[in-house]
């Protein structure tokens, strides 16, 4: 773990605290369930983008470009 | 205890169905970001316990 990410952690938890303190509203779910969900979801992205990245489209070339023809150059 | 089980599926689910689908993810694309939101709360209900 990062020290960077050690510093964001305590920024967040002192955040939370502070909301809680003064009495603001917190930028987070004020459940623990909800920021849990949070988490799953970021988690569930980051799985669906390794998967993407380990199985690249393996017939792109037949795909149809802006016009339609497929030897045409994608940008 | 149902619902506890449906909920993380769910959100796994959105999450991946939003990165295949190319959707903007309704939660931070970035694990550390999700690791923030905990750490808000977290600070947040300790400072509910600690304060009353």
């Amino acid at each position: 773990m990062s020290w960077k990410l050690g510093v964001g952690l305590l920024l967040g938890l002192a955040i939370g605290f502070g909301c809680r303190w003064l009495g603001i509203p917190v930028p987070a779910p004020p459940v623990l369930v909800g920021a849990s969900l949070v988490v799953a979801m970021t988690s569930g992205y980051l799985l669906a983008d390794n998967f993407i990245a380990a199985h690249p489209a393996r017939h792109r070339h037949d795909c149809g470009g802006p016009s339609g023809d497929t030897k045409e150059p994608r940008t | 205890m149902m619902e506890l089980l449906v909920g993380p599926v769910l959100a796994l689910a959105i999450g991946a169905g939003c990165r295949l689908l190319d959707i903007p993810l309704p939660a931070p694309p970035k694990l550390q970001g999700a690791l923030l939101v905990l750490a808000m709360t977290v600070g947040y209900l300790l400072g509910d316990h600690l304060l009353g």
